[in-house]
């Protein structure tokens, strides 16, 4: 993927039946109030440059995080509208040369009798002496035939099933730049730091980057622990004279440690960022958010946030930046069953906020 | 309903507030959601509520501001939610009759104002007439509203002010006799244009004459408006007369 996309067409993802987002800049502020969709394009936009990877779907799926209960099967089978019997999705978007893409989803509910072999040999295990001996039972099982086109061509076709605990199709080819993060992705802030301290252009926006918010913060080392067999990661602290741990630190380090690696690996591609002030004090919102466009500009990067707090989109849309001219805001609606989506772009949005009290979520 | 009055200045928006509220039962609410800026200005508003409905008053800073006034409130209800709550359903521009040629000059500038944003009016405008009118939302639905033209005194050219005046003069003959005085006494002073250097301070020298006159015992905080925007350090008989509180 290389700079992004210009517009998006979707049709009857989930709860958005018929929605199109248009004029779509370097900088995109989705808002909306809750089950108005706004996770669910950023879900979608996540496959444009590998949709032929099931695992990029599994995003849409949620089946993965501390709350979630679902299986594969029940997840991939909320990707589809649950008010309509047809069990279609489709999307379409311009890229950034102008071309045409559209992905194509369909599925069908199955029933079938396997046998424990079969079964474990989906779930990727070989067949088991146990099972061997009670091949003649069968199970009644429920699956989901899952078939993907981009373009009209067949990228997908494939069966889940509802016993099924991991994919084994086509795994991801090469290393994708569209990078999508959690509104608590700041939590697992480890898996963005080995790119950053081996670089050290990176290693020095990312010290400038912590001293936001502990100006005594002098450096950041990787201490491997050979009887944990784990890498934690220390931050020299001037104040204390010696190292403590990145762990110990609140929460807006980690999301701002966070944002620099998402921007660094998505570099000439596609972040996506849910909720995107989680995690960062008001004091600090105004140049966490100057580091997110300044990286933009610098990592060559289409991003997309949302948000519904006020105070979030306020600051960005009022921070004094070049990208400003970039920026657009999308308000998401659901009324009477339908969906809607209004694009202002940043001076615009400003005059409905200041001079007409306009609510912009 | 949502309603909005957009209005020259600080007379027009005192009087509205005090006569829709006096007769026709609305009440103060909060600070006007809609609001006009100018070059980081911004004009006094303010939003009447009545019954669950809002009727807000805005005041643009002259008569050459009225147009791009109706510009925003047509945006406003261009860019609003689908559900159209936001709506202004009921417009109000009110304005004085400065030239013979206002009326008809108001009502291209509200033309103008329409093209913009594909508003279709289902009848003629005309000076105190509500006229329905359709235009699309952003969404390419439809809204409805309402616009009244009002450009005051009807028929002869005049001020706010100089109508409200005749107003009272109509009334009571003692007090036309009055306003007749306060005007007289306002042309044949400052005859050298040196503080009335506008008609319109000509227009609000008169009004304010006469109320001088008519209300001298209610006007304590306006005199004391008055009292703190004059530069009374600069007068030499204050400065000898004050000159020892200097030792405070």
């Amino acid at each position: 993927m290389n700079n992004g996309i210009r517009e998006l067409y979707i049709r009857d993802y989930k709860g958005i039946h018929d929605l199109t987002l248009s004029k779509l800049e370097k900088i995109n502020i989705l808002t909306g109030s809750n089950n108005s969709g706004k996770t669910s394009i950023l879900e979608l936009i996540y496959t444009v440059d590998q949709p032929d990877a099931i695992r990029k779907w599994l995003l849409g799926a949620r089946i993965e995080g501390d709350y979630s209960s679902l299986t594969l099967f029940e997840g991939l089978n909320n990707l589809f509208p649950a008010d309509k019997d047809e069990k279609a999705f489709s999307y379409s978007f311009t890229d950034s040369m102008g071309k045409l893409n559209s992905v194509d989803a369909a599925g069908t509910l199955i029933e079938e009798q396997l046998s424990q072999t079969q079964i474990e040999k989906i779930n990727g295990f070989m067949a088991s002496a146990k099972s061997s001996r009670t091949d003649h039972i069968y199970r009644d099982v429920h699956g989901l035939q899952l078939s993907i086109r981009k373009n009209g061509e067949e990228l997908v076709n494939d069966t889940v099933y509802d016993f099924q605990y991991r994919i084994l199709s086509t795994p991801i080819k090469k290393k994708s730049n569209v990078v999508y993060l959690s509104p608590f992705a700041h939590q697992d802030f480890s898996k963005y730091l080995n790119e950053i301290l081996s670089n050290y252009e990176y290693y020095g926006r990312m010290i400038d980057l912590l001293q936001i918010f502990d100006s005594d913060i002098a450096g950041i080392n990787a201490i491997k622990s050979e009887r944990l067999h784990s890498t934690s990661y220390q931050l020299m602290s001037k104040a204390f004279g010696k190292t403590l741990p990145v762990s110990a630190y609140g929460d807006g380090m980690k999301k701002a440690i966070v944002l620099l690696g998402a921007l660094i690996e998505a570099k000439d591609g596609i972040l996506l960022v849910d909720e995107f002030e989680t995690g960062i004090h008001t004091s600090a919102m105004d140049k966490v958010f100057k580091v997110l466009l300044d990286g933009a500009e610098k990592f060559n990067v289409q991003i997309f946030l949302s948000s519904h707090s006020e105070e979030a989109i306020n600051k960005v849309l009022k921070l004094e930046h070049s990208m400003h001219e970039q920026m657009n805001l999308y308000t998401l609606y659901k009324h009477n069953g339908k969906n809607y989506v209004r694009c202002l772009d940043a001076a615009h949005a400003v005059v409905a906020r200041d001079s007409y009290g306009m609510e912009l979520r | 309903m949502n309603g909005i009055i957009l209005c020259e200045g600080s007379t027009d928006y005192a009087i509205l507030q005090y006569y829709m509220a006096r007769v026709n039962n609305w009440h103060d609410g909060k600070s006007g959601k809609f609001k006009y800026r100018e070059h980081n200005k911004v004009h006094k508003s303010r939003t009447l509520l009545r019954n669950g409905d809002e009727l807000t008053i805005a005041a643009v800073g002259g008569c050459g501001n009225l147009k791009k006034g109706l510009v925003s409130v047509l945006d406003s209800n261009c860019i609003s939610a689908p559900d159209q709550t936001d709506v202004y359903n009921k417009i109000v521009i009110l304005t004085d009759r400065d030239e013979t040629s206002t009326e008809e000059s108001f009502i291209s500038d509200i033309l103008e104002a329409f093209k913009m944003y594909s508003v279709t009016a289902e009848s003629t405008l005309e000076n105190n007439k509500w006229v329905s009118c359709k235009m699309p939302n952003s969404f390419g639905e439809n809204i409805d509203f309402q616009i009244l033209l009002l450009i005051v005194p009807f028929y002869e050219k005049g001020a706010l002010e100089t109508f409200l005046l005749n107003a009272v003069a109509n009334e009571d003959d003692y007090d036309a006799q009055i306003v007749s005085q306060c005007s007289r006494f306002v042309d044949t002073t400052d005859t050298e244009r040196k503080y009335l250097t506008k008609r319109r301070y000509i227009t609000k020298a008169k009004f304010d004459a006469f109320f001088c006159i008519r209300t001298a015992a209610e006007q304590f905080e306006e005199r004391q408006s008055i009292l703190k925007n004059v530069p009374w350090e600069n007068y030499q008989t204050v400065q000898e007369c004050f000159s020892l509180l200097g030792e405070l």
